[in-house]
């Protein structure tokens, strides 16, 4: 097993170049650059002259070749370069806003498995019974509903309404409890929730499509005969048997979990990074797209890789060898 | 430039005379008795509507945002009040030297830093080296390199070595200094100089100014001469500031002022939850704020406009678009006291020049002109050769004329605009389409890269924010790189060209002292550019104001919100 991990992350290195090569050929194709509006800038006399001194700075005059091999030189001594639009450096900005995407993609997750789930095995349970029926709706409903409509609802509900939670930002400025346990859950809990409540939906009707393909099965049937209880039947023997597409999606997730979540920081004012990529692009701040694309990328192929080490966990008969 | 909705900052009636003998600052005997009355403490919430950069040393951040939250802790050396009149700050007289290339500066006696230490020459000189040195004008971008260039001294690349002087900047005695310029030049002080902001020297002096961004002071500047000290940031989210107790003006009636990154998706309900104190709100939104018993709404008028421009030189259009008469008729096409109701809810008025109604150069006889006429914009179009076939004009030549009216992207209410006017301009039979639209720096890209005239833009729907003083220099010579975007100026035979560039001139020579003078040059500019529209003018917007009622003493601007050291808070109903 360790020998097949070391191999995928190995195996990481040559797609990583990959995307970082696309990545460098798009980001270039977009018009514009990031000093150029210092051009448009009524106050400055010397416009032109400026904004020279700054492309020849920062390298912008070189050719794509030469810009990439430069950018690859400085990554690999662990130099992200220096933000455009920040001035400063990437390393230091990715420091700052990617514990708080890992914060709010986290919270999410435990909300969606810790509800999603049980949800789906006890409407497979009780199928076409009243619960069945009524969450299902319900579920569908959430499911079509975008998370941000949400996001939107909770907090006119729970912080403009109900005064009871912060509605922006991850900690409560200007006070001293600023930044305690409490005080950080309470910022979290309304954009954690926007974030999950459509994708509980999902999986809860995942879940419960596949556990009803199990719970037919004749060991469950066996179980049953055996005197177990029902909770330890669904929970021991279906639950384990139907999690394995469950598990999977939920490695692709943590990929998906970074960038859906772009809209729900804007609307929480949650700086993470989706508002971190998307004012790169926006100010075509290259170091910072480049970076931010890594992540993204490193995100994805790392859920891929947990996908299938949750697998084989999951199921005895996977193994990697 | 900006994009169509963003308007926001200044403009200026900055009388000369009132410069030339100096004026004193400071704060009376009734007014320091009266802020002594007014209730203290509290804490208030102002928002950015998008993140912010956290270099906090005076002028090292790109950020916009951060320039505000940085310009409540560290003030220049002149402000402007309410009524766009230059004042005293930390310097609180001056004088110019009958020659008019020397000025001289007195430090306010009360001028401190929150520690208590006196703000002195040297602190000024610092402030002074730092805007003409080589790390800030390359490695720092430079923005406002601008404030020191006209002193003499600093070279035409703008800068000189790190920690070298200008030799135009001398210190004359602890709390007195002068700064010279080669040619008397009348906008230099408001323009330029009165934003020079001093910086601790004992703090900075001594740490070589390419060290200064790591520094822990530009990660936290717990020393300022503004009205609120830094206190704590939170990267992406907050500010935070606490009252100066040395302050030049007194120590800030409300404690801490927290600035916080606010979607304006949701201001309004922030606003209305009592989680933000005081934002600026969109027209849109007046009738629901100004309904709800804890917010009041201010309307006051913004020193810019938006307008539609024409590339000059497009391969397609270019020779219809130098017409003046077709740009005439687009005034007289568009009815911009119908956009000002539509658009702004009725909140601003139509623009007639390059100077909106509010900016006390503006010259009164533009008022009314290029009411709306759709006879008189088909009456200049069929002078102009724009014949009308099948419902639509084609060109004087024959060929079909469909321009197209690019728009940026990010805010609806631009798309709402374009297509207004779009129907004011189908109406005289100008069949102009809308492009999509698209990023901003994508139309900055095209408008820059299109020396040859191929690239897409033909028309374009922008504003402009003014700055304080109404120089146009930087912005209207036929040397200036914005004329890029409007106007063809390389036309130097056209006599309006030659004229335009001698009005501006002139605007600053020495003459340009008298206030008069300088008032009747802008005036004159101003109808040469009203005739000739290198753009075509359409509305200034004003800027709305949700404020909660529990504070007071808010002084609105063309400028800005000003003097947050004499705002307060009371309890809440």
């Amino acid at each position: 097993m360790t020998a097949y991990i070391v191999r995928r992350l190995l195996g990481l290195i040559p797609t990583l170049f990959i995307i970082t090569i696309i990545g460098f050929i798009m980001m270039h194709l977009m018009p514009g650059n990031a000093f150029q509006a210092l051009l448009f800038n009524p106050k400055i006399k010397n416009g032109a002259s400026l904004l020279k001194n700054l492309q020849d700075q920062n390298g912008l005059n070189l050719s794509w070749p030469q810009q990439y091999v430069n950018w690859i030189g400085q990554m690999a001594h662990g130099n992200l370069g220096n933000s455009f639009e920040y001035n400063q450096p990437v390393s230091q900005l990715i420091g700052e806003y990617l514990p708080n995407t890992l914060e709010l993609a986290l919270a999410a997750e435990i909300i969606i498995l810790i509800a999603g789930i049980p949800l789906g095995v006890f409407q497979a349970s009780k199928v076409n019974g009243k619960f069945d029926i009524s969450t299902s709706f319900f579920a569908i409903f959430l499911f079509s509903v975008p998370g941000f409509i949400f996001a939107l609802f909770l907090m006119f509900i729970f912080s403009f309404m109900l005064n009871w939670l912060p509605s922006i930002g991850t900690v409560t400025p200007g006070v001293s409890w600023s930044g305690d346990l409490g005080d950080r859950l309470s910022h979290l809990i309304l954009p954690a929730l926007s974030l999950s409540l459509p994708a509980i939906a999902g999986y809860s009707r995942l879940t419960r499509g596949n556990t009803l393909s199990v719970i037919v099965q004749d060991y469950v049937r066996t179980a049953r005969a055996k005197g177990l209880r029902q909770n330890k039947v669904l929970f021991r023997h279906v639950l384990r048997n139907s999690i394995i597409p469950i598990v999977t999606q939920f490695g692709f997730d943590i990929g998906g979990l970074f960038s859906g979540a772009v809209l729900i920081e804007e609307i929480f004012t949650w700086p993470g990074m989706g508002e971190l990529s998307v004012n790169a692009v926006l100010n075509r701040d290259y170091p910072l797209i480049l970076a931010t694309l890594m992540i993204f990328a490193v995100a994805v192929l790392i859920g891929n890789l947990i996908a299938d080490l949750f697998l084989a966990a999951a199921d005895p008969r996977i193994r990697y060898s | 430039m900006k994009k169509r909705t963003t308007l926001m900052s200044a403009a200026a009636v900055v009388s000369l005379s009132a410069l030339l003998a100096g004026c004193s600052g400071g704060i009376g005997a009734d007014a320091a008795a009266r802020h002594d009355s007014i209730p203290n403490g509290g804490t208030m919430v102002q928002t950015f509507p998008t993140t912010f950069g956290t270099n906090l040393i005076p002028f090292m951040d790109a950020s916009a945002y951060t320039a505000t939250a940085v310009g409540y802790s560290f003030d220049s050396i002149l402000q402007f009040n309410r009524n766009a009149v230059l004042e005293g700050d930390l310097v609180d007289k001056w004088s110019y030297s009958p020659d008019r290339t020397t000025i001289y500066f007195w430090l306010n006696p009360k001028a401190r830093w929150s520690n208590g230490l006196y703000v002195t020459s040297k602190d000024v000189e610092l402030g002074v080296d730092w805007l003409a040195s080589k790390s800030y004008n390359t490695t720092y971008q430079g923005e406002y390199g601008y404030l020191v260039a006209n002193i003499k001294g600093v070279p035409a690349s703008g800068y000189l070595p790190d920690g070298q002087t200008p030799s135009g900047f001398k210190i004359l005695g602890p709390r007195e200094f002068s700064i010279s310029m080669n040619q008397p030049d009348a906008a230099v002080l408001p323009s330029q100089w009165s934003g020079i902001t001093p910086l601790p020297w004992y703090v900075l002096g001594n740490l070589p100014m390419s060290q200064w961004k790591s520094s822990a002071f530009n990660k936290m500047p717990n020393i300022g001469s503004g009205p609120y000290i830094m206190k704590g940031l939170v990267p992406g989210q907050s500010i935070t500031q606490v009252a100066n107790p040395y302050y030049v003006f007194g120590k800030p009636h409300i404690e801490t002022n927290i600035w916080k990154v606010v979607s304006a998706d949701v201001v309004t309900g922030q606003l209305a939850s009592g989680q933000v104190t005081i934002a600026g709100i969109q027209a849109k939104d007046y009738k629901k704020m100004v309904a709800l018993p804890n917010i009041s709404v201010d309307v006051t008028p913004s020193n810019g406009f938006s307008y539609l421009g024409w590339r000059l030189n497009n391969s397609v259009y270019g020779k219809e678009f130098s017409n003046v008469k077709f740009r005439q008729a687009v005034e007289y096409a568009i009815d911009r006291n119908a956009l000002v109701q539509a658009i702004d809810k009725g909140f601003g008025k139509p623009e007639n020049g390059p100077l909106p109604p509010i900016n006390g150069w503006y010259n009164p006889a533009l008022n009314g002109t290029y009411a709306y006429s759709p006879a008189m914009a088909n009456k200049l179009l069929d002078e102009a050769g724009f014949k009308i076939v099948n419902g639509w004009r084609t060109t004087p030549g024959g060929r079909p004329f469909a321009p197209t009216i690019t728009i940026s992207s990010g805010d609806t209410q631009i798309a709402v605009e374009a297509n207004f006017l779009k129907q004011y301009l189908n109406a005289v039979h100008i069949n102009v389409k809308i492009s999509a639209p698209i990023n901003f720096n994508t139309i900055l890209n095209e408008l820059d890269n299109d020396a040859n005239g191929k690239q897409n833009i033909q028309g374009f729907f922008l504003a402009w924010s003014l700055s304080t003083d109404p120089d146009p220099r930087g912005l209207w010579r036929s040397t200036d790189n914005l004329n890029l975007t409007t106007i063809d100026w390389s036309n130097k035979k056209d006599p309006a060209i030659v004229e335009n560039d001698k009005l501006i001139h002139l605007q600053h020579t020495a003459a340009a002292f008298d206030y008069s003078y300088r008032k009747n040059i802008l005036d004159q500019w101003q109808v040469l550019l009203n005739q000739q529209l290198p753009e075509n003018f359409l509305t200034m917007d004003d800027g709305l104001t949700a404020y909660n009622k529990s504070l007071h003493g808010v002084v609105f601007s063309p400028y800005g919100l000003l003097h947050p050291y004499e705002w307060y808070l009371t309890p809440s109903n």
